[in-house]
């Protein structure tokens, strides 16, 4: 089948609270494990904070590092790497925010740079030996899809052979109290888009995909095949409430697009009470008949800017396995919202074919991404 | 393909510059603080920031605003504002640029936490840390409805923004694009082992794909070590904002050129015509 857009998604890393690597992930949705443990009662629940050795950079870096390094060890041993021109598009709502946080309440000086995102992704790109374009982007918790458009934009328009899209937040008190005093965060564990559903759990993460045009060699993850984004201009913190901005991005997503042949929808289902109204009503203005529709974050929690490239990747494995994991703590979605097809309790199986990933974040931006099956056997 | 440009804004230290392509003219209007009535410069680099300064229309939130987003949505008002009430703003894309992004509110914010503890924690603070926020604000105030998206590259944000705006013309992914760049420094900037390059400032530049206009932008070429450090432009060093007084000089100057720069290994150049 021809899209209007096939940039391919040869491989990918992540270290989520399910652990490291994307196959600890996929195997934990797939089994529903929940990876949120108590903390305190500000922050009811959390989800379990990464682990990775390292001695001479700080918290987020470390885990950009892990996963990066793990996203480019194709490359590593391809023996191409001094031929093409690789760039790096790193997405973080706060980078290195955590080492920031300490140094200033030790009245360190000068702090450390990393907060400023460009730095950070210099840094990177330096230890990483990217050898093209360098940049970072941060549109809320879209940043991760965002920055997932901009290096496929960067290759179709040929400024690159190959990207790499780097996503990663921390857990901080920063970021944990600044939701706490939004009321946003869960008392019980998200349970998205649950009747009962009453705030989102906060998780931290970091993914890498490697993108490059047309299929390049391999079979890859999946394919990149459609996009779009949009602003709500309605609110800073909160989305619109019949879902228009969403759909936006959704409409310039399936440009082209026969819907009939999404069969799964990742959704951002924060599990806050407006953001899945909000989804369920774009869902229902795009789609006659919603094909199902799931969400991560009762099993990791949010991942802020990490949250689109991990979602990237999942609905990658989605499209290509037709499996599609259950959505932690759904039981029952509420009759006030336009009806869903939540998948829940089991692992369904929907065959191959194109996913649908959105993602929203404060200051109204929306993001939606369209994923084919991968090309392999 | 190339973009035309439409009109620009600049808020620095010395005022308000604005500059609008009209009838095959371009209409620059420079206006100092002291004319608008402005109070002095403050450890910002610039005076308190009035909604007045940037237009008639009432602008009730803009006194709640953090810095970053007065000096957007000002930008953003001064270049688009009502000279184009036209304009399906469904479809106007919206770039950000900032190196510095919301690093001032964050320690606002973190110093909350430090004295008072968790429950001193102000929502109405923790929203403005997000360093896309000020695009938020803008899209709100001016009803913008297309894909938005924060740039941050260094030194060289405010131009990579702009270059990716005319790629966004040129490949027909927008037919009108908002550029606004904006830096607000404070104490957190001096902080930090950057040295520091300058005070509070922003820039915007308005693109569509037709009409009349200052200019035409095009030929976006975003590079690695393919320009080198000899031919570069010079800049006075002002965080993400660092070229914009160069780049002003090369749109309203009235000749074409290549106008190029660079940071470390990574180069942009754009073609500037008339």
């Amino acid at each position: 089948m021809t899209y209007p857009h096939n940039i391919q998604i040869a491989s990918a890393g992540a270290i989520t609270p399910m652990g490291l690597g994307v196959d600890s992930l996929w195997q934990g949705l797939l089994a529903g494990r929940v990876a949120f443990s108590p903390a305190d009662k500000i922050r009811p629940y959390v989800a379990a904070h990464c682990e990775i050795p390292a001695r001479d950079a700080s918290l987020n870096l470390r885990r950009c590092m892990a996963l990066a390094l793990e996203s480019t060890r194709e490359l590593a041993s391809s023996g191409e790497q001094g031929s093409l021109r690789r760039a790096l598009v790193l997405a973080s709502t706060k980078g290195e925010l955590d080492q920031w946080e300490l140094q200033r309440a030790m009245r360190v000086t000068p702090l450390e740079r990393g907060i400023i995102l460009s730095e950070m992704a210099l840094e990177l790109a330096e230890r990483l030996g990217v050898n093209g374009r360098v940049l970072a982007t941060s549109t809320a918790c879209a940043s991760g899809s965002f920055a997932a458009i901009e290096a496929a934009e960067m290759l179709e328009d040929g400024d690159a052979d190959e990207a790499l899209v780097t996503g990663v937040d921390g857990l901080s008190l920063f970021i944990e109290h600044g939701f706490a005093s939004l009321q946003a965060l869960s008392k019980r564990g998200a349970r998205p888009f649950d009747l009962a559903r009453d705030g989102l759990t906060l998780g931290e993460a970091g993914a890498s995909v490697l993108l490059r045009r047309g299929t390049g060699g391999g079979s890859g993850l999946g394919r990149l095949v459609g996009w779009g984004a949009s602003n709500d201009a309605n609110h800073i913190s909160g989305p619109s409430r019949d879902g228009g901005g969403l759909l936006l991005a959704i409409e310039r997503a399936l440009t082209g697009i026969d819907r009939s042949s999404v069969v799964a929808i990742c959704a951002h289902g924060t599990a806050t009470r407006y953001n899945d109204a909000m989804e369920a009503h774009a869902f229902t203005r795009a789609f006659k008949q919603p094909p199902p529709v799931f969400s991560i974050k009762g099993n990791i929690g949010h991942t802020l800017g990490a949250a689109g490239v991990i979602e990237l990747i999942i609905s990658s494995l989605v499209a290509s396995s037709g499996l599609v994991p259950a959505t932690a703590g759904f039981e029952r979605q509420s009759p006030d919202e336009p009806a869903l097809d939540i998948v829940h309790m089991q692992t369904r199986q929907v065959g191959r074919g194109l996913v649908l990933s959105t993602n929203s974040g404060f200051g109204g931006m929306n993001t939606a991404l369209l994923i084919a099956p991968g090309e392999g056997p | 393909m190339s973009a035309v440009l439409r009109a620009y804004a600049r808020i620095s230290e010395k005022g308000l510059t604005r500059a609008l392509g009209v009838g095959g003219k371009t209409l620059i209007t420079i206006t100092a603080w002291p004319e608008l009535g402005a109070g002095p410069l403050d450890d910002t680099g610039l005076p308190a920031l009035k909604a007045r300064f940037f237009t008639s229309k009432s602008w009730p939130r803009f006194g709640r605003m953090d810095l970053l987003s007065k000096l957007g949505v000002g930008a953003a008002e001064l270049c688009i504002g009502s000279e184009f009430p036209q304009m399906a703003r469904d479809d106007v894309a919206l770039v950000g640029a900032s190196m510095l992004g919301s690093l001032e509110v964050d320690a606002e914010y973190h110093d909350t936490l430090l004295k008072g503890g968790p429950a001193s924690a102000s929502p109405a603070l923790f929203v403005y840390t997000l360093p896309s926020m000020f695009l938020g604000e803008i899209a709100i105030g001016l009803g913008l409805r297309g894909r938005t998206s924060l740039i941050s590259q260094g030194r060289l944000s405010a131009v990579a923004a702009l270059a990716a705006a005319v790629r966004l013309i040129e490949k027909e992914r927008a037919t009108s694009v908002l550029v606004v760049a904006a830096e607000a420094v404070g104490p957190a900037a001096g902080q930090l082992e950057v040295r520091p390059m300058g005070g509070s400032g922003a820039c915007a530049w308005l693109l569509t794909c037709d009409g009349q206009g200052i200019g035409r932008l095009g030929a976006v070429r975003f590079g690695h070590s393919e320009i080198g450090a000899s031919v570069l432009e010079a800049g006075a060093e002002n965080y993400g904002l660092t070229y914009v007084d160069a780049l002003q000089q090369a749109l309203l100057g009235g000749r074409s050129q290549v106008f190029r720069c660079g940071e470390g290994s990574q180069t942009i150049s754009l073609n500037v015509s008339q």
